[in-house]
């Protein structure tokens, strides 16, 4: 089965990108497809999902990836890890050409690439000239040369909100790509960069590899809401934008913030009972989106 | 909830009007073509329109026997090198156009959309295969549109779309007729091509060799009587193609277009391209056996430059014997 790669991707903040990310990754991997999480926002939230990350100890407000299990700094194995690997591996390593090594979860079939703020922001900050042979092109490029498809069904890839050289470095290395919104102005908003980054993303590919829009999904919506309601129907009501909504909406939920808690982890939203109404959202959605990528689904879910 | 809240909100907001049509944008348009493989495509060698650049192991490179003009040759190619940049960062918008040949394909139109994917190592590129196309008229339409096409070219397009039209280029008012409704031309460049393409032969060469700078002024020779137009052109070449010697101001109105005169040479309907060779010795050896062993050796065989004018003098002797 050819690789499928998932880009979660909007240029307004607390849109529900990491959420997405998540759900879509937890409930591949539940599905028993093998996947490997890719968290290029500097704000490192999907990996903290994931992942207990060290604190910097020189930038407070840093998290950096936690050394890799099985590495002892004081004498590395040589025969497991590059004699250049530092033995914390992020995902700007695959920018900065660093060794790279995806860490295990507390989920069988989840694998990670955790974000690191201040090398990703490196990353971002090439020039110009630069940033096409050394930003855009190098996350697809690594996939190529790595085989990523020989030990993942699906990469997931959580971006930060900005249509910088990271986002469409992800954007050129999908093969899918949807887009959360919450539906208010700011959000709607954020579509309009969204939607011209794909349809050049779209124009400067082969027809024969295109990448595939999954749609926008309103997140954090919230019913009875007049701005919210008027705006949903508005969406999809519109005669172009409509096709592109995706059917399911995520709710404005306790449960689903509660799963982000320390306390929760290693369960997550599909460990909540099947009566609950946010797990039936986030299944609701990740059926769809397994289903479009032409990827089997979950039969069920055990409560 | 409030109901005059809600009907608020429901007002279609101009950022959602803008993501609409921004949306709009990302819906095909353009048919798609078939992915053809580039190694099986080959260009239109009766285009009048020829690009002086082929690829020769994996490089473009100028194609110096066809076309001299070095600056023209270099603005061809950093055009292809641009659109090739172009065609990588957006894509190509539309397929180029094919006829088959054979097992192979024939390029109708997008020969330098071609050029640019060699130039990006593509090995294949999308193409609407059209196999009862009309070639000319295609091409024609395709050529008047751009900016950098030589006069020469422009008047052997326009002889070549008549030909294939089957169109009697002396039949002023079918040949005007089929330039506005075929191509589009409007009323008075179709009436002044008219006029030029029913000049004499000699006007057809100067406009070829770049002698004469623009339609308006070729009008204006195609008026002369052939015993003030050969003096006006010799002028016009001692002087590197200024403006018509003791010209007045152009005419473009049907009206003032002025009709055959009866010295002139019949008129070219159409001219025949000899193709493209790399070696000097492959003109050296056609040139000696048309011309003798003699008339060879004052030829620097060594000098392209030489060498194409030696070649187009030798066509010009013959066409004149026969």
């Amino acid at each position: 089965m050819a690789l499928k790669v998932l880009t979660c991707s909007q240029n307004k903040g607390g849109s529900g990108k990491t959420t997405v990310s998540r759900l879509v990754a937890e409930y591949a991997a539940l599905a028993g497809h093998r996947v490997l999480c890719i968290d290029l926002d500097p704000q490192c939230s999907l990996s903290q999902r994931f992942l207990r990350m060290d604190k910097d100890p020189d930038q407070t407000n840093v998290f950096m990836p936690p050394i890799y299990p099985g590495f002892d700094p004081a004498s590395p194995d040589p025969e497991e890890f590059d004699p250049e690997f530092s033995g914390r591996s992020s995902a700007a390593d695959i920018y900065l050409g660093a060794p790279v090594y995806p860490y295990p979860t507390n989920h069988e079939n989840l694998e990670l690439l955790c974000g690191h703020g201040p090398d990703l922001m490196r990353v971002e900050r090439v020039t110009q000239e630069d940033v096409s042979r050394l930003v855009h092109h190098c996350l697809r490029d690594f996939m190529v040369a790595r085989n990523v498809g020989d030990h993942y069904d699906l990469v997931v890839i959580d971006t930060a909100p900005t249509l910088g050289p990271l986002t469409v470095s992800a954007v050129r290395a999908a093969t899918h790509v949807i887009i959360p919104t919450t539906m208010e102005p700011q959000g709607v908003e954020g579509l309009q960069g969204m939607l011209t980054l794909w349809r050049d993303e779209n124009a400067r590919r082969a027809r024969d590899e295109p990448i595939k829009l999954l749609g926008m999904v309103a997140n954090k919506f919230r019913s009875r809401v007049a701005l919210q309601e008027a705006t949903l129907g508005n969406l999809r009501s519109d005669a172009v934008i409509g096709p592109m909504m995706i059917p399911h909406v995520l709710g404005l939920r306790a449960e689903i913030a509660e799963q982000d808690h320390d306390s929760v982890r290693p369960h997550g939203v599909f460990d909540l009972p099947a009566s609950s109404k946010g797990r039936r959202e986030a299944e609701a959605l990740c059926r769809f989106v397994m289903e479009e990528m032409e990827l089997a689904p979950m039969k069920e879910i055990a409560a | 909830m409030s109901t005059t809240k809600r009907k608020r909100f429901e007002a279609v907001s101009q950022t959602q009007s803008s993501v609409s049509q921004i949306a709009d944008t990302t819906r095909p348009r353009t048919p798609v073509g078939e992915l053809l493989d580039v190694k099986r495509l080959d260009p239109d060698p009766t285009n009048a329109r020829q690009i002086p650049a082929h690829f020769y192991e994996g490089r473009l490179e100028v194609d110096t026997s066809v076309d001299t003009d070095v600056e023209r040759q270099e603005e061809i190619l950093e055009g292809l090198r641009g659109l090739a940049t172009g065609i990588e960062a957006n894509g190509m918008p539309s397929p180029i156009v094919v006829r088959p040949t054979g097992d192979r394909y024939t390029i109708i139109m997008g020969h330098r959309r071609f050029l640019a994917h060699l130039l990006l190592g593509r090995k294949t590129i999308y193409s609407t295969i059209a196999p009862n196309a009309n070639v000319k008229q295609l091409q024609f339409i395709e050529n008047v549109q751009r900016s950098d096409l030589t006069l020469g070219e422009r008047l052997d397009a326009t002889l070549g779309l008549l030909g294939e039209l089957e169109i009697d280029p002396m039949d002023k008012p079918r040949a005007t007729g089929a330039l506005i409704e075929k191509v589009g031309l409007g009323k008075s460049l179709a009436y002044r091509w008219t006029t030029i393409i029913n000049g004499p032969r000699e006007l057809h060469d100067a406009m070829r060799d770049g002698v004469v700078a623009s339609t308006m002024q070729a009008e204006q020779l195609a008026g002369m009587r052939i015993e003030e137009l050969l003096p006006a052109l010799d002028e016009l070449m001692a002087g590197g193609g200024a403006a018509v010697p003791g010209g007045s101001a152009p005419t473009t109105a049907p009206t003032s277009t002025p009709g055959p005169s009866p010295s002139r040479t019949k008129p070219v309907t159409a001219s025949i391209s000899l193709g493209r060779v790399h070696s000097p010795d492959v003109v050296k050896k056609i040139y000696t056996a048309v011309m003798g062993e003699d008339a060879a050796t004052d030829v620097d065989w060594k000098n392209k430059k030489t060498v194409v004018a030696a070649f187009k003098s030798m066509l010009k002797k013959l066409e004149d014997q026969i």
